[in-house]
């Protein structure tokens, strides 16, 4: 393959995105996650197929190598169209600081389009991290311009687990949770989790249902379970004796 | 193979072992300018009371992990080669379930970071941080071998070796 006038070998089975990133040449992506793999949604990793069966733009995340590919990732109909996406991502989008950084990047000050002030690029990142381990508390709803994320009726999800992951990988910080004494709120999903105190410094900190299902996997240490990490650091006295593999004592 | 051992009485609670251990994780690896970073460079490392006394603790990386058992992203793996408990920031979806499940409480997380952070026996160098920084070698970067002769020598009484047995 030739990416940007430099020859190369990609790994068969990898992606345009997989083979540039391994030259060290950055593509610029919201939607795509290694451990979650591509989606394809946001239209940011854009690259342009200049010779090959099929030329043109496409997404770099999802778009196979191909033998004998050119490639380019930064030409000037690449930069004028990724522009545009992130564009209109900021003009729906106004206040993420990603995206804000992202247009910054392209030179982009202020969004040409009508603001809407949502949250949401509808990346996908909750529905398949939630998904990916197994959840799947929440999910697209409808099409086209109604399009959103949300839990199943858009009632409180009744197996959400309160872990985060969902929060921690959006890009835009729409989810967001709350900790109010012994509850673990997240208003985009209309949910609140029930947290259990740690026995040892009363610290809310363990959503209920993620207890149970790390209680399920029999992945809990009898004696750490109701201590937080903090507790659970301090307390090592009393429990190395019990889970470690070597102590050695003269 | 080496590994980071703790010798339990030795330790006087200086925090030296913490505060280089984040020096060494910053962009900038001088503390000088590590404590100006957005965000602040977290340590790995924990100094703590045990039985009335200081010692410090991070990740044992475990022959048996529950964190690496309990990580749906594969982002915690197990490297026999090196026998370390490696962490992919990349891979990491950031579920927070290792926080919950290792026994010794040494992996943290923070909302804005996305990820958790662990010890990694810092991939940049040869001899750990922590270990080259504490002034009373309560730290020892050294194999099973070395030890018993230092042992045996009577120069080291109590240490902490290996991570989690399920038991
Ligand atoms: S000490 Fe904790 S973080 Fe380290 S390998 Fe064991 S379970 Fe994982
Ligand atoms: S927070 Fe990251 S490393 Fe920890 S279990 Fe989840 S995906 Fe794995
Ligand atoms: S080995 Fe390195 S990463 Fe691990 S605790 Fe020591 S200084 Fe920190
Ligand atoms: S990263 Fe490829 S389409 Fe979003």
């Amino acid at each position: 393959m030739i990416v940007n006038n430099q020859e190369i070998e990609a790994k068969e089975d990898s992606t345009l995105l997989q083979a540039a990133s391994a030259m060290g040449i950055v593509i610029p992506t919201l939607c795509f996650h290694e451990a979650l793999g591509p989606h394809g949604s946001c239209r940011v990793c854009l690259v342009e197929i200049v010779n090959g069966a099929r030329p043109g733009l496409v997404a770099s995340c999802t778009y196979p190598v191909e033998e004998g590919l050119v490639v380019e990732t930064n030409n000037t109909k690449v930069l004028k169209t990724r522009r545009i996406m992130v564009e209109l991502l900021l003009a729906r989008c106004p206040d993420s600081t990603k995206i804000r950084g992202l247009a910054n990047d392209l030179g982009i000050a202020e969004p040409r389009f009508d603001k809407e002030n949502e949250s949401c690029i509808l990346c996908g990142l909750c529905v398949r991290v939630c998904r990916e381990i197994g959840i799947n508390s929440v999910g697209f709803i409808q099409r086209g311009t109604n399009r959103e994320v949300t839990t199943p009726f858009q009632k409180p999800s009744e197996v959400c687990l309160g872990c985060q992951a969902c929060a921690f990988l959006c890009p835009t910080g729409a989810i967001k949770f709350e900790d109010v004494a012994e509850e673990r709120k997240v208003e985009k999903w209309k949910t609140s989790i029930k947290l259990q105190r740690c026995s040892s410094c009363s610290r809310p900190f363990f959503p209920e249902p993620l207890q149970l299902y790390l209680k399920e996997k029999e992945l809990l240490v009898p004696e750490n379970i109701g201590l937080c990490e903090v507790c659970r650091r301090k307390s090592l006295g009393s429990r190395l004796a019990s889970i470690l593999s070597r102590k050695s004592t003269v | 193979m080496k590994d980071v051992f703790i010798e339990l009485e030795k330790c006087q609670g200086c925090k030296s072992c913490e505060l280089a251990c984040a020096v060494e994780h910053s962009k900038a690896k001088t503390l000088f300018a590590a404590i100006s970073e957005t965000p602040l460079p977290r340590k790995r490392v924990f100094v703590e009371y045990v039985d009335g006394k200081r010692f410090p603790i991070q990740c044992r990386h475990c022959e048996e992990a529950p964190c690496v058992a309990i990580c749906v992203s594969g982002a915690l793996s197990r490297d026999e080669s090196r026998a370390l408990v490696t962490h992919s920031k990349e891979r990491c979806i950031g579920c927070g379930m290792c926080v919950m499940v290792c026994p010794f409480g040494v992996i943290t997380r923070e909302m804005g970071s996305k990820v958790i952070t662990k010890c990694d026996r810092c991939k940049d160098r040869d001899e750990p941080a922590c270990v080259e920084s504490c002034p009373v070698g309560a730290l020892v970067f050294t194999d099973m071998e070395e030890l018993e002769k230092t042992r045996r020598r009577g120069v080291i009484k109590n240490v902490l070796i290996g991570g989690f047995k399920a038991s």
